[in-house]
């Protein structure tokens, strides 16, 4: 788990998710279940759409330890 | 419906809701709490992305266009991924360079370039006007709807133009909650959290509407898409265009969208400047998502539900609205309405605030240091950025009501996103690429923002009507290749993804080449570095240097007032001036330092920065900001104090500057390269943690896979095992601790030691031996065992020592041995096996792989390699037959006994009979035929000469049956005719006739005589006789058989030939041979008759293995005639077969030689080729005995009658009459009985009258030897004789008449009869 947490912080897999999702959400993969009735694509969209804000939400939780080393407030405001 | 009135005062309500909370968090802002730091809010307020646009445009979009509306959301989600750096550098970026919007932060980061800055404003100016104007007309239109029934109710006249008063609303509401003030950092809390109050609403009221559709008006989704008709869209997400255009389409929309949340100046606004706390990113990443995934997610079942309820697709963009409205949801109504007046004031309260600061400071700001006579416009900065919103608004209203009514919304929306995508290079660039400098960045982004308005503004404008068609139809000037929407010749492609790929083709384009084309100022890149590793940038200690303060604290007080008095008002100077002096803690001060003069200054700028702008801040400073020449002194002081330090003449000075120049460039260079090296070392320290932890993972699995080995496993170093596994000890029957520090040698097998020494040695010196190898060790008894090893140099403790590795094989060896045994006893039986075995491909020609001897033998080879050479098909007497043989053998897979005619090497035909199967590979497919082959040529011919055997025993016995029959037949007509003879005396008339008969009946039984003697049942007189002697004796009789052109010749055997014979019979079959010799030479010839003695012995046997071996007494008789062919030869001792002309014989003469000579226990064989001549030979048993020389039949005393009483027993009625007849005639009494039994009735009639039986051998009811055995119980004396149609040796040999018994064999001449009878009277 651990291992899987210091991937996450790293540049390169938000990355590689970023792909990721483009493809996912890009031809040909759309072709594929664009067929037949609007049902298909629409529930592939929002099924899909909510896993990748599961997967950002996991993401921002690993980034929660990185902030508090690094992290900086803005303390300018009146 | 709701009056306008009254829509007007809830709208004012609620906007002054808003302005509550506003104020309120202001308040506790300024208290020291901070509401506004808060992620959720920073969150929600990024929401400010889903404007009137998402509300209804949406939907109007999905009714048209399926699920491309999503396409605006999905973009985002994916480039929020990348938040967590980009963001990041972005927030971090603005908190240390005071940036204050998009055009701020680009022109910070390209040298502080005021230009650039202007661009981005006029670009941002130009790309979101027609979104704000797509927000007036959102509000406008839905006013409309909501009001519209209202107004025509109320007064029909009474038409309420909204649209000023929205507009002014509008103004009023931006400048209240967002340009109330002008605010050193530009972050305005309140309006934050108003904007996240918005967006919950808005958010709320959308899902009610989608709840109240989807749920209300239908069965939910399910209910919705189940009434969709399976062709409403060719498919979900295609409009009916080109498909490849489409997906275009839809990838364009992604890559705008996934600008436009970054690049929109709103959206920087509220993501950057807005941001409180870096950390907040973090949980806008995945709540806005989710927030746009909830908004979004009934978009597409209420365009839906709107066209399943009948209403003009058209009216799409107002379903949301309308669908409540129509159905009777009054407040739904309004709650819907008020969510879109959220969406729109709440991009244009944020848009509009944000362009008005970038027009003031970026444009304004310019345009009066420009135009002195402007001058006085700085103190009215904030008044300016009032008017700066009114303007922009008003400017989005003008644009609303110019073109709004020729476009969808979303089209509106779209060309907005086009716009601010020409941010993306030079601002993604900025901050990651370290090359891109200003002048690249300004010349993409004109570039960009040109072909933007060529490609995307202008054909608007056509549409509009502002322009010429012609412009879209035909190009400028009619040059088509400079068409706007097929711009150098480009088609295919949408208007959006056209102009998309064109600007980003310029803009990209010009921006990397300016870049690399030139050369960066040293700030630029100070700049670059900067803004790139702002991540990793710290705190770096600065050298307090320590000066005489001899300025002026006052004057430089007010001079500082006096400058931010041109932009603030006048107590807001006072007080930036009195923080700054705070912040450097010189505020008590009356003098100060140049040196704190300087960093006052630095303070000022940053300070005014948040206000006007980066750059604007930085030329106002250096403009109003001017040393006194005792500053300027003082300061040079400084450098000069700095340079004492140094210890340095002017011109070392200037060396040492080119020096520290050249050593700053060098230190560049080499700090790039030990950062090359770290990174260099970095990899290598990572590399080398893995390869130890490889190191440590191997020992571990090393170490795992020895214990758990189940091979024996070794190490032994100076001749001692320092390692032993388990498995090795328990293998030697020993513990492992046992084996530590012993010789390896004492478990080797002592024949075995002295090679395994020098194997050690050889390996120890690094000779290239086999690892691999086979040895016998000893265990702990002394039970030996064979070991496979393997055995390796390897390090073990730095020191080379040998590892081994062993298996116990064994019983692998016991069994190789007991294989190759085996192996040994079958290649010998095969080897020596009769019968050939075979391995040969399979195929019409066919190659033998493998053959055993016999193989050879039978084919005549004499080795392999002559006969691998030849294919098989050449053994075939038929080579054709071969593929038959295939055929069949591949449709069956085998073959069993299969017949073949093959020809030995030197063409010799053999019979082979076969047994073969094919063999198959492990992928099935053929690999050869396996078999085995036997030379059965002998036995075909055996089993010839067994049917041909058989046949003629056959024939023998159809043949003697008959002669039976025959005889009674024959015996009536010669016993009648001899009496009709006597009757007739010598009447020569009858007499002739008569004489016919009995000649013709004589012939009949020479026949018969000649059938019953080749079915070997004729009466022979056997007795030892001298053939030679035969031989000569018939000479003279032979030379008269053959004709005079043949030359008879003798030649006899010097020894004496005794065999057991009829002498007449071996004259018949001298007779027969000799008639037919001649008949063979009708032109002469020689006849040789030939006599031998001949051992016939093992080889004769082999050949004809139904000759008794022995010695035999050879009759050869040759002679040069025609000869005959195989099949004639085949059939010769046929009866009846003959070659000759009708009635020149009888067919019967050979079949007569064999009977005769089978009934002597011979054998006659015949060899004979066409026009060579034909010899018969015949082998006859050679004894050794007495030659009895063959008596001469004596003279015949004349016949005697008598007088005795006779019982004649005869079931044949003629016979028995003509005996009784002949009998009678010769004085006899006669008692005649029709059978058996009445045979033994008469005699015990009649037992003291008769004195001699007569009785037939076979009768009815009882056969006379039943009869004579009763008759003697009674009269064991009486005299009798037998008669019967079958030869009398033929009725003895079957046991039907004992020895002793005289048998008279018809058919009876009356003579023989008479002479027999009166013998055996008077023995």
């Amino acid at each position: 788990m651990e291992k899987v947490g210091n991937l996450s912080k790293k540049l390169g897999f938000s990355v590689l998710v970023f792909f990721i999702c483009l493809f996912l959400f890009s031809w040909p993969i759309l072709s594929i279940t664009n067929k037949g009735h609007p049902e298909i694509i629409f529930l592939y969209l929002f099924l899909v759409w909510l896993i990748i804000i599961i997967l950002i939400f996991i993401m921002s939780r690993s980034y929660r330890n990185l902030s508090s080393n690094e992290g900086r407030t803005d303390k300018g405001a009146p | 419906m709701f009056s306008p009135l009254t829509v007007i005062t809830v709208v004012c309500l609620y906007v002054g809701f808003l302005f509550f909370i506003a104020l309120l968090v202001e308040r506790k802002s300024a208290a020291g709490i901070n509401i506004g730091n808060n992620p959720v809010i920073y969150s929600l307020s990024l929401a400010v992305y889903c404007t009137a646009w998402t509300y209804y445009g949406s939907v109007g979009k999905a009714a048209t266009s399926g699920m491309l509306f999503l396409t605006i959301y999905l973009g985002p989600t994916i480039s929020i991924v990348l938040w967590w750096t980009v963001m990041r550098k972005m927030v971090r970026i603005k908190n240390i360079y005071r940036i204050t919007s998009i055009a701020d932060f680009i022109s910070a980061r390209y040298n502080k370039s005021r230009s650039l800055a202007a661009i981005v404003t006029i670009v941002a100016v130009t790309g979101i006007t027609p979104y704000i104007a797509l927000q007036l007309k959102a509000i406008i239109s839905t006013f409309g709807i909501i009001t519209a029934q209202a107004n025509v109710a109320s007064n029909p006249s009474f038409n309420l133009d909204v649209g000023p008063i929205v507009v002014i609303l509008m103004i009023v509401f931006t400048i209240i909650f967002g340009v109330r003030r002008l605010d050193p950092t530009e972050r305005h809390q309140g309006m934050v959290v108003a904007l996240a109050v918005e967006c919950l609403v808005k958010l709320f009221a959308f899902v009610a509407a989608g709840i109240f559709v989807t749920y209300f008006l239908f069965d939910g989704f399910n209910d919705i898409f189940r009434q969709l008709p399976d062709n409403f869209f060719s498919n979900a997400i295609e409009t009916g265009e080109n498909k490849t255009s489409f997906y275009l389409t839809w990838t364009t929309y992604i890559i705008l969208a996934m600008s436009a949340i970054m690049f929109l100046p709103r959206q920087f606004h509220v993501s950057v400047i807005e941001n409180f706390d870096e950390n907040h990113i973090r949980t806008a990443m995945w709540l806005f998502p989710l927030y746009m995934l909830l908004i979004n997610l009934f978009v597409f079942p209420i365009a839906m539900g709107g066209l399943l309820k009948g209403y003009p697709i058209q009216e799409a963009d107002t379903f949301v609205l309308g669908l409540p409205l129509h159905f009777g949801q009054k407040w739904l109504s309004l709650l819907v309405f008020m969510g879109g007046f959220s969406a729109a004031t709440g991009m244009m309260m944020i848009s509009s605030m944000t362009m008005a600061t970038m027009i003031t400071n970026h444009l304004l700001l310019p345009f009066i240091g420009w135009v002195k006579r402007l001058d006085f416009l700085k103190r009215y900065l904030l008044q300016c950025r009032w008017a700066a919103v009114a303007i922009y608004i008003l400017i989005g209203y003008w644009f609303e009501r110019l073109v709004g009514e020729s476009l969808m919304l979303v089209n509106m929306g779209m060309i907005s996103f086009a716009a601010v995508l020409q941010f993306a290079p030079s601002l993604i660039g900025g901050l990651f690429w370290k090359q891109g400098n200003k002048i690249g960045a300004i010349s993409g982004l004109i570039a960009g923002f040109a072909i933007w308005v060529y490609t995307l503004l202008f054909p608007e404008f056509v549409r509009s009507g502002w322009l010429s068609d012609s412009l879209l139809a035909d190009g400028p000037w009619r040059i088509t290749f400079l068409r706007p929407e097929h711009l150098f010749g480009i088609s295919g492609m949408d208007p959006l993804s056209h102009a998309v790929f064109w600007t980003m083709f310029f803009n990209i384009g010009l921006y990397v080449l300016g870049s690399l084309y030139f050369e960066r100022s040293s700030e630029e890149q100070s700049l670059s570095e900067e803004f790139i590793n702002v991540l990793e940038i710290g705190t770096v200690p600065v050298r307090q240097i320590s000066r005489e303060a001899f300025i002026n604290i006052s004057d430089k007080r007010s001079e500082i007032e006096k400058l931010l008095c041109q932009y603030f008002p006048e107590e807001k100077a006072i007080a930036i001036t009195e923080q700054c002096l705070r912040t450097l803690q010189i505020n008590g001060k009356k003098k100060i330092s140049i040196i704190e003069l300087t960093e006052l200054h630095n303070e000022v700028e940053k300070i005014l920065a948040g206000s006007i702008g980066a750059s604007a801040a930085y030329h106002a400073i250096h403009k109003g900001f001017i040393y006194s020449s005792i500053e300027e002194r003082e300061l040079s002081k400084v450098y000069a104090a700095i340079l004492a330090d140094l210890k340095l003449t002017p011109s070392e000075l200037k060396k040492k500057i080119d020096y520290y120049q050249e050593k700053e460039t060098l230190l560049t260079h080499q700090a790039e390269e030990l950062e090359e090296k770290i990174k260099e070392r970095d990899r290598e320290i990572i590399e080398r943690k893995r390869t130890e932890e490889k190191l440590i993972a191997s020992e571990a699995k090393y170490k795992t896979v020895t214990e758990s080995s189940l091979t024996g496993i070794y190490i032994h170093q100076n001749g001692k095992y320092v390692f032993v596994n388990d498995q090795f000890a328990e293998m030697h029957g020993y513990r492992t601790e046992e084996l530590i520090g012993k010789e390896y040698l004492f478990l080797i097998h002592q024949d075995e030691r002295e090679l395994v020494l020098s194997r050690v040695k050889k390996r120890m010196s690094g000779d290239k031996i086999p690892q691999r190898y086979e040895v016998r060790r000893v265990k702990k008894g002394g039970q030996l065992m064979w070991c496979e090893t393997i055995a390796t140099l390897i390090q073990y403790e730095n020191k080379p020592a040998i590892m081994g590795n062993i298996i116990d094989i064994t019983e692998r060896k016991i069994t190789e041995t007991a294989l190759k045994e085996s192996e040994e006893k079958y290649r010998t039986l095969i080897e020596n096996l009769n019968i050939g075995v075979y391995r040969n491909t399979v195929g019409p020609q066919g190659f033998f792989i493998q053959a055993n001897p016999a193989m050879l033998k039978i084919f005549g080879y004499d080795f392999f390699e002559d006969f691998r050479k030849i294919s098989v098909s050449d053994l075939y007497q038929q080579p054709e037959e071969r593929a038959l043989f295939v055929e069949e053998i591949l449709k069956k897979g085998f073959v069993k006994d299969k017949e073949l005619r093959m020809r030995k090497k030197d063409g010799t035909p053999i019979w082979a009979s076969v047994t073969a199967s094919i063999r198959y590979d492990e992928n099935g497919d053929i690999k050869w035929i396996d078999g085995v082959l036997e030379d059965i040529t002998e036995r075909k011919h055996l089993e010839d000469q067994l049917r041909h055997a058989q046949k003629m025993e056959a024939i023998g016995t159809l043949a003697g049956g008959i002669a039976h029959d025959f005889n009674n037949v024959l015996t009536a007509i010669i016993g009648y005719g001899s009496l009709l003879k006597d009757e007739i005396g010598q009447d020569i008339h009858y007499r002739k006739y008569l004489d016919y008969i009995l000649s013709a009946a004589d012939r009949a039984a020479a026949l018969i005589r000649s059938l019953l003697a080749f079915s070997r049942k004729q009466k022979l007189s056997i007795e030892p006789l001298d053939l030679n002697s035969i031989i000569m004796r018939l000479k003279s009789l032979l030379l008269r058989i053959i004709e005079e052109n043949i030359e008879l010749k003798i030649v006899l055997s010097p020894e004496v030939l005794t065999i057991m014979a009829d002498a007449g019979q071996i004259e018949q079959i001298l007779m027969n041979l000799a008639s037919n010799a001649r008949d063979a030479m009708p032109t002469g010839g020689i006849l040789t008759i030939e006599t031998q003695c001949v051992e016939l012995a093992v080889e004769a046997l082999e050949k004809h293995n139904y000759i008794k071996p022995g010695e035999y007494a050879l009759i050869s008789v040759s002679d040069t005639g025609t000869g005959m062919d195989e099949n004639t030869k085949q059939r010769i001792f046929e009866p009846f077969f003959t070659t000759k002309e009708v009635g020149k014989g009888t067919g019967l003469g050979l079949a007569m030689i064999y009977g005769i000579v089978k009934q002597h226990n011979g054998y006659v064989n015949v060899y004979s080729e066409p026009k060579k001549g034909t010899t018969v030979k015949i082998y006859l048993p050679n004894i050794k005995a007495e030659v009895k020389e063959p008596g001469y039949a004596a003279i015949a005393p004349p016949l005697k009658g008598g007088t005795e009483t006779i019982l004649i027993a005869e079931d044949d009625k003629e016979v028995r009459s003509l005996i009784i007849n002949l009998l009678e005639g010769q004085g006899y009494k006669i008692i005649e009985a029709i059978d058996g039994d009445d045979a033994v009735s008469k005699f015990i009639e009649n037992k003291d009258r008769i004195q001699f039986l007569l009785l037939d051998v076979i009768m009815p009811k009882k056969d006379g030897r039943k009869v004579l055995e009763e008759i003697t119980k009674i009269r064991p004396d009486i005299k009798m004789i037998f008669m019967s149609g079958y030869p009398a040796d033929f009725v003895r040999s079957r046991g039907i008449v004992e020895e002793g018994l005289t048998i008279i064999s018809k058919p009876i001449s009356p003579e023989e009869l008479f002479r027999k009878i009166r013998e055996t009277l008077d023995q």
